[in-house]
């Protein structure tokens, strides 16, 4: 045997989706040696000892020829450790080490898999867009770590072969032990497994609170919380992933695509179906939140994507990192562009924002006496940019709760309980949204309001009341609006009310005290 | 007094010549505008006995025509006027009190003195208790006739002058720099309202002087000074208010303390001068009483407390949120647990209460009753 030629059929990921890469070995005599070319980054050129090694490992030989590995297209950058298995496949036809089994076509199997030295195979970053745009392709037959079986086990038609080791591969290939393709779950048998990861019946009174946690996500608003340090935002905010509708399918795809992309998943986990709930300290930098590196990674916005980002000691936030959020708001989608790459991030999620109500945290509060100024104060607020809380529907001062209270509390409704009556009020607004491209209240433009928003005389009256007598900027009256209608809908009412209204007002905290 | 002599005033002020020596320049030769001509026109000779070289150096280089002509137009800018001991209209409470300004720049109308007068002194960083309790009182006051004098700082100082606003009395404020400063900037629209409403802003520095640390607890003299009495709002142990206190005792003032929450860190002060035997007020009739001001006017004008039966067209649910607010300010989870009454269903009366102005909503989300 002098010459000898194989190929493999492979995955790169690129932003969230996959690529196909041809892996192609060519094996010659000649001074022996390895040579990967087609642009592989360092963990793709260091595949070559792993390979090595895996492959003694495994009871074959690695005979001394000169070997050329091209992945194509090979002016595409290749990263990751993904490409060993294909690698290792590609060696072992080319050297004649594996018989193929009749029938089996490498060119329409899918191979992807980081190499232990001692031939184990481990899982990778990125299986879910990989096997998505296979099934894209029309391709079938996907060969993976065992590792990342489980998260693509919802995709639809696709035939998984989840191995552990490559010995496996091999018999498989060769057909003296094929392995049985991974029975396919079902989204909804994932879904019934799911617990919310705070209740809301842990949390004791905050009865303001958690009604303005309910209307948030009741109409997909975003909200912030004032309160002393303790008083239980975060708690409050955990809850709220909980309260929201369960992920659709779609929804879960999208999620557990961008956090697989990420390495963000668990491992061994399968398609995501809480939620995402990220909170990124405040010493966040732009890249992180919006996306970067020298690879454009997803960032904060992204992962947060169908669910909840919560920013705890949001005036302590670096102001650029601020404002960086106010595209991803509006859009729900970020384009990271770095030199090399660049890449389209899915980032729609709702904004929970914490903040204390001034620098020592204790205004206004019954525990402890604050010692702020008020220049001080203003200063802190203002730290908050006025076009960030533009977007922002509900501002609600938390109540620190006193220990002895917290002890009487008797049991608080679950977040089962709450989800029902938002399910309920999420399902109005399809409805009514249906075919206009928004689905729930907080995407509304004014002129939606003009549409949708029918205000009884007596609303209209108290509203205008209310502006002139609480000081209301203009910019509280589309957002009182807004919310008045989830409220209404949350009670099933077609119209807005007076009451609506008048608990809507109490939503615009900032507007009438700390800001003047 | 004409534009040349307030210039004049101006520049004799703006040398840092101790008041008593100014005092006896002025006994001799009343008329600024002569003092300085006659230093211009005989150098420092007549001066030469008993003012220090450092001031006589100051009032050579502050003579020359461009620095007098910059005050000229600060006076006529903010329409400053200007006031010597010498004269008539100078505030009689002011004479005779140790180290008092010989000469002092006002805005508004020195008439607005010619009344009782209560100087109230406090934290600028006051509770909202505090402030709440100094703006009533303050208005009390000014519906019974008696004239308010404060620092138009921020907190105490400003609930007092907007609170005497609310009543019929003009308000005094004492600055503790020039009057063309405006400082604090946030108070130039309450300084407005002052002069307006026939009060009086005043300063025993010059033009132009910038608003120095050291200005201030140095002023509180004369806020003491020109009240008949002085009363402590929310004083820590180590502030201004403290001082103010000793000036008052020095020039013989009775001090009146409010009672501040016990172990507030804010109020320590008020314990400490209650315990040496300060007066205990808490509304303006106990002051208006230990002060014999009763007798002229017929009656005290005092704000009533309002109750939920006064109230006939509040709804069932606004009626038991005032009943509940009667014992004072409750915050939103306590109504919430007290009237076990649903979050929507007391948020929006809540709302509709603020806006009939039945009730005012307090940092903290808490509530309480608007008095009268």
């Amino acid at each position: 045997m002098s010459e000898a030629m194989a190929q493999v059929l492979s995955f790169g990921v690129s932003g969230v989706s996959g690529f196909p890469v041809q892996v192609e070995v060519f094996s010659t005599g000649g001074i022996p040696g390895m040579e990967i070319i087609g642009l592989p980054d360092a963990s793709v050129r260091e595949s070559r000892e792993r390979v090595n090694a895996a492959i003694l490992n495994s009871g074959r030989e690695m005979p001394p020829r000169r070997i050329t590995i091209n992945l194509a297209p090979a002016d595409t950058r290749k990263e990751g450790p993904s490409f060993d298995l294909p690698i290792a496949v590609g060696l072992l036809a080319a050297n004649g080490q594996i018989q193929l089994r009749q029938g089996l076509n490498l060119s329409r199997t899918v191979l992807f898999g980081e190499l232990g030295l001692d031939g184990r195979i481990q899982p990778v970053n990125g299986a879910l867009a990989i096997v998505i745009s296979a099934s894209e392709c029309g391709l079938t037959d996907v060969i993976l770590p065992a590792g990342n079986a489980l998260e693509v086990a919802c995709v639809q038609g696709m035939n998984i072969y989840p191995v552990h080791h490559l010995r496996e591969v091999m018999d498989h290939l060769e057909g003296t032990s094929p392995i049985p393709p991974q029975a396919q779950m079902s989204y909804e048998e994932l879904q019934r497994r799911r617990m919310p990861a705070v209740d809301l019946s842990q949390v004791k009174g905050q009865q303001g609170a958690r009604r303005a946690l309910e209307v948030a996500a009741a109409g997909g608003h975003n909200m912030l919380m004032i309160g002393s340090p303790g008083s239980g935002k975060t708690m409050l905010a955990r809850c709220l992933p909980g309260i929201l509708p369960p992920l659709s399918f779609q929804e879960s795809l999208e999620t557990t695509r961008i956090f697989s992309i990420a390495g963000k998943l668990e491992p061994g986990s399968g398609l995501m179906v809480e939620r995402p709930f990220c909170a990124p300290h405040h010493s966040a930098s732009v890249a992180s939140l919006i996306g970067g590196g020298a690879n454009a990674r997803p960032g904060e916005v992204s992962l947060a994507h169908n669910g909840v980002l919560f920013l705890d000691e949001l005036p302590e936030f670096n102001r650029a990192a601020l404002e960086s959020l106010r595209q991803p708001l509006e859009d729900g989608v970020v384009t990271v562009t770095r030199v090399r790459h660049q890449a389209q991030y899915q980032s729609s999620f709702m904004l929970i924002a914490g903040m204390n109500p001034c620098p020592c945290g204790y205004y206004g509060s019954r525990q402890r006496e604050c010692r702020c100024s008020p220049q001080e104060i203003r200063r802190y607020l203002d730290q908050v940019s006025g076009p960030l809380l533009d977007r922002i529907d509900i501002q609600v001062e938390v109540d620190s709760v006193p220990m002895e209270e917290i002890r009487s509390a008797e049991p608080a409704e679950s977040s089962a309980t709450v989800a029902g009556r938002v399910a309920a009020a999420r399902e109005i607004q399809r409805n009514r949204y249906r075919g206009t491209g928004i689905y729930c209240n907080a995407q509304m433009d004014n002129a939606g309001i003009r549409t949708w928003c029918e205000l009884s005389p007596e609303a209209e009256t108290m509203l205008d009341t209310a502006f002139r007598r609480m000081n209301l900027s203009m910019r509280a009256y589309h957002r009182v609006i807004k919310v008045a209608r989830t409220i209404a809908d949350l009670a099933g009412s077609p119209r807005i009310g007076m009451m609506e209204i008048a608990e809507a007002i109490q939503y615009r905290e900032l507007d009438h005290k700390y800001w003047g | 007094m004409n534009r040349n002599q307030k210039i004049s005033l101006a520049w004799l002020s703006s040398a840092g010549i101790p008041a008593d020596t100014l005092q006896h320049l002025l006994a001799e030769e009343p008329d600024p505008e002569q003092l300085l001509a006659r230093f211009r026109r005989e150098g420092e000779r007549p001066f030469r006995e008993e003012i220090p070289q450092s001031a006589l150096r100051l009032l050579t280089n502050h003579a020359e025509k461009g620095m007098l002509e910059t005050w000229g137009r600060m006076i006529d800018r903010f329409d400053i006027n200007a006031v010597t001991c010498t004269e008539d209209p100078y505030p009689s409470r002011l004479r005779g009190m140790p180290e008092a300004p010989a000469i002092l720049f006002y805005q508004g109308t020195l008439s607005a003195l010619d009344q009782p007068t209560v100087s109230m002194v406090g934290s600028r960083n006051a509770s909202t208790k505090g402030t709440e309790a100094c703006r009533k009182i303050a208005e009390e006051l000014s519906r019974n006739g008696i004239a308010v004098i404060s620092g138009l700082a921020y907190g105490i100082d400003a609930a007092a002058h907007q609170g005497c606003l609310k009543g019929k009395s003009p308000t005094i404020a004492v600055l503790g720099c020039g009057l063309d400063q405006e400082y604090p900037a946030d108070h130039a629209g309450l300084r407005r309202q002052i002069i307006e409403r026939g009060g009086l802003v005043l300063s025993e520095y010059t033009p132009g002087e910038k608003p120095l640390g050291w200005h201030f607890p140095w002023r509180n003299r004369i806020i003491s000074g020109l009240g008949d009495c002085l009363a402590v709002m929310e004083a820590r142990i180590r502030s201004g208010s403290m001082t103010t206190v000793q000036h008052a005792l020095n020039q013989g003032k009775d001090i009146f303390v409010y009672p501040g929450e016990p172990g507030s860190l804010r109020s320590e002060g008020n314990h400490q001068l209650l315990r040496e035997g300060a007066i205990y007020f808490t509304c303006a009739a106990d002051l208006m009483e230990d002060m014999n001001w009763l007798d002229k006017t017929a009656e005290v004008e005092q704000n009533t407390v309002l109750r939920a039966e006064d109230r006939p067209d509040a709804s069932p649910a606004e009626k038991q949120v005032l009943l509940a607010l009667d014992r004072g300010e409750l915050s939103f989870d306590q109504l919430c647990e007290k009237l076990n009454m649903n979050a929507a269903l007391l948020s929006a009366t809540l709302s509709m209460m603020q806006i009939s102005g039945l009730i005012r909503a307090l940092p903290g989300k808490r509530y309480e009753k608007i008095q009268g």
